[in-house]
């Protein structure tokens, strides 16, 4: 398989805006496997990865990973998916547990992030610390995924540069249990919203170009 | 728009001296872990006991929920 045939289907100025976009993508669990996969297949140029976790079996319900990969690190195992999907884009990993400085190491040169944290404490760090280091820099973080059905309560709500997608209630501490429709849904929401940004900025900066 | 502000683009009576602690309190936000702008600017967690909200200001409040 050749790059260009993997690229056939694609609208050429769609990929030109996105070959060269970075995305940072914050977890490897159901919401950040799965946006990885959905932007690994559009043609993300890189993706930014971190996760401190391994692979467990009760992952295997919702997160884009294979039942022999149980006890791999999450981020390894993924970017041996990712390679399998589409093996000419870059996949950068690394195995931590983000903090606010390490927030501001890996992901200083992304266009877009994707929050895709478990617990609700980790996302409001994030925020804050994204506000205060990154503000320019769109954020994406998801909100309400848990459960089954309620596919029209699903939405996007912006606030400046940051957005959040999901239904904003199913709290999987409230017993929520997320399962894969509906965390697939909430990622791929957050990977389509990804590319739109990364197409508006593309063609802002031709624009400017042009000037 | 005389001592109010907007709430989720929903007004609201305003009163001299209150805090977003005081709304989050008021207004029932049930869950632990909020976004809080007042006029598009992040308020941190640890300052909604000392952030007061300004009159005519435009205040957002969205739910934090845990899963990923």
């Amino acid at each position: 398989m050749q790059r260009e045939e993997f690229f056939k289907d694609h609208d050429p100025e769609i990929l030109k805006a996105i070959e060269g976009g970075i995305v940072g993508i914050a977890g490897a669990g159901g919401l950040g496997s799965n946006a990885a996969v959905a932007l690994a297949r559009a043609g993300v140029g890189k993706l930014i990865i971190v996760d401190f976790d391994r692979v467990s079996a009760s992952n295997l319900n919702r997160q884009y990973y294979f039942a022999e990969q149980v006890g791999s690190y999450k981020v390894e195992a993924l970017k041996q998916n990712l390679k399998r999907v589409n093996p000419w884009c870059e996949y950068e990993i690394y195995i931590k547990r983000l903090d606010p400085v390490l927030i501001q190491e890996i992901y200083e040169d992304v266009d877009i992030l994707i929050e895709a944290f478990d617990q609700a404490e980790a996302k409001q760090m994030l925020i804050e610390t994204w506000d205060e280091c990154f503000a320019d820099i769109p954020l994406i973080v998801g909100s309400g995924i848990g459960g089954i059905g309620g596919n029209n309560k699903l939405r996007q709500t912006a606030s400046g540069n940051l957005y959040l997608i999901g239904d904003g209630v199913a709290d999987v501490e409230q017993g929520f249990k997320p399962l894969a429709p509906r965390v697939t849904a909430v990622a791929g929401m957050q990977a389509n919203l990804a590319l739109e940004l990364l197409i508006s900025k593309f063609n802002k900066m031709k624009l400017n170009d042009l000037r | 728009m005389n001592n109010a502000f907007y709430l989720n683009d929903r007004l609201e009576e305003w009163h001299p001296g209150m805090t977003i602690k005081d709304l989050i309190d008021k207004k029932n936000f049930i869950f632990k872990m909020l976004v809080v702008k007042i006029d598009n600017k992040l308020i941190k967690k640890t300052d909604y006991d000392k952030t007061l909200i300004p009159d005519k200001s435009s205040v957002q409040i969205l739910h934090l929920m845990s899963g990923g």
